[in-house]
Parts: C-alpha cells; sequence; structure tokens
C-alpha cells in the first residue's frame, strides 16, 4: 500500500466531490471508461473520492452524462507542488541561495583549535598558523596543510611534530612538543687534562688550553698534557686566566698481560644435551609448567630468559615467565703440547687485553713472549701496542678560586 | 470486503451498498461504507458491516 502511496504523490492526484442524483451511475460509467477511483466516501448526497491527474481530465462527459457536478477539493501530490514553485520563484531562489550560502560557508575555516601542546602558549602556534596561512575566515582551499604544518614547526623550535586537519569547518592543528635536553651549561670548571697511561704521544689536538706535551714525547700516568692555564708563568706567582682544558691525546700505550696454561687441564664442555624447563614466579613461589623439577645432569650449565607477563606504565606484576635452558657438561682431560699450552695461553692473553682497551683504540702490533714454562705449565707474556686516546680531564684540586695554586 | 467480477454499482450509501453481480445482487448495510476502490472486475469495500445479504 505504501508503494501505491507514493506512486499516487509522485503522479499526483485530486480529491473530488461529486454531487448528483445517481452517484452509482457515476461510478460505473467511470469504471466503464478505466477511470480510476479511490478511497470513495458517501458524504450525505455528496460523494468524496481520489482521482489521478489522468482521470480527472476524462471525467468531464461522465459528470455531463450523469448531471453531476465536480469539485476540486484539494490537490496531492509533487506535480502540485512543483507547479506552486514554478509559480513561486522568489521561493526557488531563495532555496538555491541557501544552499549555495551553506555551501560558501563551509569553504571557510571558522574556527582553529590547537591540541596537544602542553608547555607552548596556545596562542603562539595560532600566530604561527595565522602567519602561514590558517586563521578563522580562511578560504579552505588556499590553506595549505603541509606548509602550514611546517611553517609551525620553523617558528616553534619546541615542537616537534605539527599536523593540520580540517574537520568540516574547523582546523584542528595537532601538535606534539619536543623534550629538549636540559640546556647544559658548558663546563666552564677549570682543570687539565692527564695522562691515563703510559705511553709516547703520537698525536695532539687542543681545543682550549695549552698543550705541554709534543709528539713524541713520552708521558708517564698523571702528567698534565694539556694544561688549562693560558699563561705560561701562571703557574708562578701571577695566575693566569685558568680555562677548562679540552683536547684529544692520542700516544702509542703498551698494555702487558701474563697467561698460565697448564700442560694438563681439566676443561668443561658442553654435551650437546639440553633440557629446557619453564616456570612462572609468582611472587616467591615457583610452578614449574613444562619440564621436570629434577634436572637430569650432573654437571650443568644454565641459562635464564626472563619475561615479565606484562609491564603497563609503572606497575610491574610479580609475575615472571622463566625459562630455562640447561646444558649438559662434561669435564674433560685436556693435555695440551707445550706449544699448545702456548699458543692457548698467547690467545687468551690477547683476548683479555682486547677487551680492556678503551674505544677508539688502534692495534699497532702485538708481541708475546714465553716468561717462564716450568713443570707442567707454560707462562705467557703478550705485549699489544695500541695508538688510544690518554687524555682525561681533572678538574684543578681548587677549582672554585681561579688561579688559587698560583699563590705558592 | 473484496468483491471479483462485479457487474456494477446499484446503489451506494454510507449505511448501504449494493453491487450488481451475475444473477443477483449483493447488498451490504453497515456503518462508514467507503468504496476503497472501484476496477472493471473487482471492488472493494472497507467500513463495519452489519449484513452481507445476496438476492435473486
Amino acid at each position: 500500500m505504501a508503494l501505491y502511496s507514493l506512486w499516487y504523490y509522485l503522479t499526483g492526484h485530486l480529491r473530488i466531490t461529486v454531487q448528483g442524483y445517481t452517484p452509482e451511475r457515476f461510478l460505473n460509467l467511470c469504471v466503464q471508461r478505466g477511470i480510476h477511483l479511490w478511497n470513495i466516501v458517501k458524504d450525505g448526497d455528496r460523494m468524496q473520492a481520489n482521482i489521478g491527474i489522468g482521470g480527472f481530465f476524462q471525467i468531464r462527459p461522465v459528470a455531463r452524462a450523469t448531471a453531476s457536478r465536480v469539485r476540486i477539493l484539494e490537490r496531492r501530490g509533487l506535480p502540485f507542488v512543483l507547479a506552486r514553485l514554478k509559480r513561486r520563484k522568489g521561493l526557488l531562489v531563495g532555496a538555491l541561495m541557501c544552499l549555495a550560502a551553506l555551501y560558501l560557508m563551509t569553504c571557510f575555516i571558522w574556527q582553529v583549535e590547537v591540541h596537544g601542546n602542553e608547555e607552548v602558549p596556545e596562542e603562539a602556534i595560532l600566530e604561527a598558523a595565522r602567519r602561514a596561512g590558517l586563521y578563522p575566515g580562511a578560504y579552505k582551499s588556499e590553506v595549505d596543510p603541509k606548509r602550514v604544518e611546517e611553517q609551525i614547526l620553523l617558528a616553534i623550535r619546541r615542537l616537534g611534530w605539527a599536523a593540520v586537519e580540517f574537520r568540516g569547518t574547523t582546523a584542528v592543528i595537532e601538535v606534539a612538543e619536543r623534550v629538549l635536553p636540559p640546556e647544559a651549561a658548558p663546563d666552564v670548571t677549570p682543570g687539565d687534562i692527564v695522562a691515563t697511561a703510559d705511553g709516547v704521544v703520537t698525536r695532539v689536538l687542543v681545543f682550549n688550553g695549552r698543550a705541554l706535551v709534543s709528539e713524541g714525547d713520552t708521558v708517564v700516568q698523571g702528567d698534565v698534557l694539556i694544561t688549562g692555564r693560558l699563561l705560561e708563568g701562571g703557574e708562578e706567582g701571577e695566575a693566569g686566566p685558568y680555562v677548562r682544558a679540552r683536547g684529544i691525546v692520542r700516544a702509542r700505550v703498551w698494555h702487558r698481560a701474563y697467561e698460565e696454561v697448564r700442560v694438563q687441564e681439566e676443561v668443561k664442555l658442553r654435551t650437546g644435551r639440553t633440557f629446557d624447563r619453564t616456570l612462572i614466579k609468582i611472587g616467591d613461589n615457583e610452578i614449574i609448567i613444562r619440564g621436570r623439577k629434577k634436572i637430569p645432569f650432573k654437571l650443568y650449565e644454565v641459562k635464564v630468559e626472563r619475561t615479565g607477563l606484562v609491564s603497563w606504565r609503572n606497575i610491574n606484576l610479580p609475575v615472571e615467565l622463566i625459562r630455562e635452558t640447561y646444558f649438559e657438561l662434561v669435564e674433560v682431560h685436556q693435555e695440551f703440547t707445550v706449544d699448545e699450552a702456548e699458543r692457548v695461553a698467547v690467545r687468551r692473553a690477547t683476548d683479555r687485553l682486547l677487551m680492556e682497551l678503551p674505544p677508539h683504540a688502534r692495534v699497532l702490533a702485538v708481541r708475546e713472549a714465553v716468561v717462564q714454562a716450568g713443570e707442567g705449565f707454560v707462562g705467557v707474556e703478550v705485549i699489544l701496542e695500541a695508538e688510544q686516546d690518554i687524555g682525561r680531564f681533572v678538574p684543578s684540586p681548587s677549582g672554585q678560586e681561579q688561579g688559587g695554586a698560583g699563590r705558592n | 470486503m473484496s468483491v471479483e467480477n462485479h457487474r456494477g454499482i446499484v446503489e451506494y450509501s454510507s449505511e448501504r451498498v449494493v453491487i450488481a453481480v451475475s444473477e443477483g445482487h449483493l447488498v451490504l448495510t453497515g456503518e462508514e461504507l467507503m468504496i476503497g476502490f472501484v476496477y472493471q472486475e473487482e471492488i472493494t469495500i472497507t467500513g463495519r458491516f452489519r449484513r452481507v445479504e445476496f438476492c435473486r
């Protein structure tokens, strides 16, 4: 029925009243001529009915034949609405203008919002955006979000990220502030650069201060390499300016290591057999969820991996997943020849020295010598020559008093 | 109420509708009787019916 109503609305229909002596004949004639009538109601000597527009134009002969008077009560449906609109052009123009105005208004930015700022004042961001062309009243298509983002970032260095987004007529500037490293005041504590090791200086690079050594000099641990005293005579009487010495001093340094290896040794080796166990640790209780409690090896090494289950914000639940891997070990009796023992000792000593080298060190030479070979053992000394940074800043003993040492 | 294959409306008022059918008349009495729609072959009458009679 709803479909009918829609159809009647679209095509348009009339409510008519028919006044005559024989409404029955009127109806019958209409039916014969294929004029469709519906919702027919008798109202005293009159009759009301709905009729389609097409039917209404055919009704005149019927009305004449039955001597009935037909009057239109109501006009319903889209065609009439349109016709009315056609007559009232102003209304149509108004509606269109309203639409146009709405559209036009959505082309402008009405509001600029800033989100995400904590320290940077909103006004500063809005001001930066304004200079880049984003402000309330700006024409939307003339605002280039990318450019605005860039301009904001350039203008306010505290911001690490900015995004401009249009939500309807509102422009939203999303920003993230940069966490600035604490402004480190340049350390001006006076002091010297002092040698950390004995060696032969290979390179001196002074950024600040005065070099006391030059290439080829031999220095001993504790020697001042670069002084913060700018005047040569500063040490006696006259106290010159005392600054913080800065610089790099590289030197050839000899590192020694001694290693002894017994010709007969007991060594623990992995057999390759492993045993896994998984536990959950809740508080102090451990629950084994995989593997046995008893470890089936007499000798073993264990590798433990711990995983905190949840680490949310700063809450650490006292629950841990522990995965243990046991490696079976076997004790092997090793016998070296003297040569082998020497090689092993050299390798161990060299490894140890290399581990202890400071960063940026360059190994120049490695020399080894058998120092002692006794009953069942070999003692080896390895000398490793490296070029490395030996400078270390030492603040002056009377740091606060400038040139305090000069009084003596 | 819908009547198919009718032969036309003989009498129509809000209390009484007489529809011609082959071999006689269908007399409907009631209140606020209304003809929902009329087609050549079908007629639908709504309202509060009191009596439906068939007269030869």
